[in-house]
């Protein structure tokens, strides 16, 4: 029995030796080497001075022309928009920005969905992991990546290739994009047209999450304390939402009205829903209606930005 | 408690120290020990319940000693008590599996007869791992009763085998004639069962967390708001539930059995390749072996014998018997009997169709030759995910829903999670293939399993780095855990 313990110590050191040694090398590589779009988003915001910053998720960043705004409002531009992203990633990005950038922005356009706000399983702290590259960069990020848990935090120390964790895919495509980015101000037009029908929308959206309300408020100080105006959104969905009386966009649009933040929703616009081929899906707009969508909220912060 | 989780590692590192170093020399300890672990395993997933498993566990147990007893001196009492333990396996089953559904069900038929009906608050808790021990139970008696193995005089040994803690949640059902024999011996330390088991746990963990749960996120966002999405979103969603159900089943039993074999212990074997085969009823004999087996022996063989004056069309009444009870095992829902049905008719019409289909590939020369092998694996895999597609749907009529728009086509692809399962869920699913098609074809390429010591090693090691690079490490739950 010793002897086969023995042996199997040795090889289970063996194993642990190398997986140390792999991870320390190719971990030091990828560091030099790695660079994707959410990262280049993090990477961009020390040397970012424009006065506008756009936050949120895939709707965002699918549905707000930078260059449609920075040509009609005269006011320079950038979309931060991170695909599967809520309220924590949102809330690190803004504090990267107010901390860490050249320049702040004067204002933020936040795209605001039920995802920011509602206790959606998948769709939780589980999706702060696109922040793993940025973990050192400040103490906020590690706050909101640590609320993932124990586990989360353990991996980042002692893990050097945990922050590469399912990013290598996106390392080969992403690293030539990074010139598009620039040109288009972080915005990634969606071409396709939607064919389907409208569908009635019936969903679970009454169990709010108390952490992510948290976070909501804390980017609302953040812009207060830092003198940014916020504006928060709700784009357009092709879909019918059957009425609920708990709808979480009554609770945002309180908090807005609270705290004196404008706030527009068009989640369920006649004029969006008029016009199928202006979607890319459901939840997004292809490159076309995002032109009819960027349009609209130009107008309607213009007036704010032009009292200023 | 995950399998694959940081607490269970935990957890069966204080099992195993104490089990291979001062308990080693007992079998009897070391059952206690395991029996011990196993009761607060289960009570830490589901400590309410741990009652009912401990209850059954002692009425079976004595039911066993009875029933051996009276085989020889009064048989048709131990007909009767057998009876009487199937009864009361099904009724634990019926009780915290299908009684809601039930209820509901009644109260949905009197309600469209305009009756009245409070359903109140009634609300049964389902008892996790329900259907894996009481069919160990149920066999158990069966096996007994024909006299295929005596009855278990040791209670402890006995406990271990229902409860065995890696295949209390998610089987494998194991059967008592190979696992109790096994609990008379000591179970020492051994490199081969360690490195063996360690290798099925590393291997379960790939598919589990580098596939299953790759594609885990886009096939839930998809099925679960499937009227949002296009009928073309809907078939990707398909396709990788069918991947997921295999990897993410095959992933947790290559997991408890790797744990099973660490502390010496053999488990049934619960796959064997099944999405290398050329027919669907091949698919079946691979596919949840310990489940499908323990209904062809327990249910098919005796509707068998039973219906054997109908000749061919016995057969096929055996089998759709045979496959609604496998569809309906898995839980409270129409969508699984309906599951169920849609194999029973596959798997018959293959069966009747196999003399004329050997007859045509002899004719033809066809058996072998990779252009008639490779469409006839695709079109297996097509049937069975439609079959998965039926499973995965959350009510028939949702079914016929995504059904419609599969059939009215087109429509623009939800890419949400897309990337991701399709660079790396993808390609970690053609490894996996790729490993069960050079192992059915017994290909000489050997990398965890290789003669070299080095060469497992180096193989070990990148697996890992490549769970750590690619491996979805907050996934969810096994989808069996639920069954």
């Amino acid at each position: 029995m010793m002897k086969d313990f023995k042996k199997f110590l040795i090889s289970a050191v063996a194993v642990v030796g190398l997986v140390f040694i792999l991870n320390e090398s190719l971990g030091i590589f990828l560091d030099n080497k790695a660079v994707f779009v959410d990262q280049q988003k993090y990477n961009r915001i020390e040397r970012a001075t424009e006065d506008l910053a756009i936050l949120g998720a895939s709707r965002a960043n699918n549905q707000y022309i930078t260059n449609l705004i920075k040509d009609s409002l005269g006011v320079s531009t950038y979309n931060y928009g991170v695909g599967a992203q809520n309220v924590y990633t949102n809330y690190a990005i803004l504090d990267l920005l107010v901390h860490k950038s050249k320049q702040k922005p004067k204002y933020v356009i936040w795209d605001f969905y039920f995802i920011d706000i509602l206790d959606c399983p998948g769709w939780n702290t589980e999706k702060n992991n696109t922040l793993y590259s940025a973990y050192n960069e400040s103490a906020t990020v590690k706050e909101v990546v640590n609320l993932q848990g124990g586990k989360t935090v353990w991996l980042l120390k002692y893990l050097r290739l945990y922050k590469f964790n399912s990013k290598l895919p996106r390392v080969l495509i992403e690293n030539k994009i990074e010139q598009r980015n620039e040109i288009l101000g972080g915005y990634i037009p969606l071409t396709v047209e939607y064919k389907d029908g409208i569908e009635e929308y019936e969903e679970d959206r009454t169990t709010l999450d108390k952490q992510k309300l948290e976070y909501v408020a804390k980017v609302f100080e953040l812009c207060k304390s830092n003198n940014i105006q916020l504006f928060v959104f709700i784009s357009p969905g092709f879909y019918l939402l059957r009425d609920d009386p708990n709808d979480w966009a009554k609770v945002i649009e309180a908090k807005c009205k609270e705290g004196g933040i404008p706030f527009f929703n068009y989640e369920q616009d006649p004029y969006f829903l008029s016009h199928p081929e202006w979607f890319y899906n459901t939840l997004h707009l292809n490159d076309n209606g995002s032109k009819e969508y960027t349009s609209k909220i130009i107008n309607d912060i213009k007036p704010i930005l032009k009292s200023e | 408690m995950l399998v694959n989780s940081f607490i269970f590692w935990g957890f069966f590192l204080i099992v195993l120290i104490p089990y291979y170093t001062f308990l080693r020399k007992s079998n009897k300890a070391q059952n206690w020990w395991l029996l011990i672990a196993s009761y607060f395993f289960f009570g830490y997933s589901e400590l309410k319940m741990l009652p009912v498993i401990a209850l059954a566990t002692v009425v079976f147990y004595f039911l066993g000693i009875q029933i051996e007893k009276d085989n020889d001196s009064n048989p048709k009492r131990a007909s009767l008590l057998t009876t009487l333990g199937i009864v009361l396996g099904v009724g634990i089953l019926i009780y915290f599996k299908y009684l809601n559904f039930l209820i509901d069900q009644f109260a949905a038929l009197f309600s469209s007869l305009g009756m009245q009906v409070n359903r109140g608050a009634f609300t049964i808790v389902m008892l996790l791992g329900v259907s894996y021990f009481t069919f160990k139970l149920m066999g158990y008696l069966i096996q007994v009763h024909r006299g295929e193995i005596k009855a278990s005089r040791d209670p402890v040994a006995f406990g271990v085998f229902v409860a065995f803690f890696p295949a209390l949640l998610a089987g494998p059902i194991d059967r008592a004639g190979e696992f109790l024999p096994q609990m008379k011996i000591n179970r020492t330390f051994t490199y081969n069962n360690m490195a063996e088991g360690a290798r099925r746990v590393l291997w379960g963990m790939f598919m589990k967390m580098c596939v299953s749960d790759r594609l885990c996120g886009y096939i839930d966002a998809v099925f679960d708001n499937w009227q949002m999405h296009s009928g073309v979103s809907l078939v990707i969603a398909s396709f990788f539930y069918f991947i997921q159900a295999y990897t993410d089943f095959c992933g947790y039993s290559n997991m408890a059995i790797g744990v099973g074999q660490m502390m010496g212990i053999k488990m049934r074997e619960n796959f064997n390749r099944p999405y290398v085969v050329q027919s669907l009823t091949e698919l079946w004999r691979r596919f949840h072996m310990s489940l499908t087996t323990w209904i062809t022996d327990y249910i098919f063989m005796p509707l068998n014998v039973k219906f054997r004056n109908l000749g061919m069309w016995g057969i096929y009444l055996a089998t759709l018997i045979n496959m609604v009870v496998v569809g309906a095992w898995h839980g409270a829902n129409w969508t699984y009997v309906v599951f169920g049905i849609y194999h029973g008719i596959l798997v018959s019409v293959i069966t009747a169709l196999e003399r004329p289909r050997k007859k045509f590939e002899k004719k033809h020369h066809l058996v072998g030759k990779w252009y008639y092998k490779y469409p006839r694996i695709l079109f297996t895999w097509f049937l069975f995910a439609l079959g998965t597609t039926i499973f995965r749907s959350e009510s028939v009529s949702a079914f016929s829903g995504i059904c419609g728009k599969i059939l009215s086509g087109g429509g623009s692809i939800f890419t949400d999670g897309l990337f991701d399962a399709l660079i790396m869920g993808m390609t970690s699913f053609a490894i996996v293939l790729f490993k069960d098609w050079k192992d059915e074809e017994k290909k000489n390429i050997h990398l965890l399993h290789s003669n070299k010591l080095w060469v497992r090693i180096l193989s070990f090691s990148l697996i890992v780095v490549y769970i750590i690079l690619f491996a979805e490490l907050d996934g969810k739950s096994f989808i069996y855990y639920q069954f």
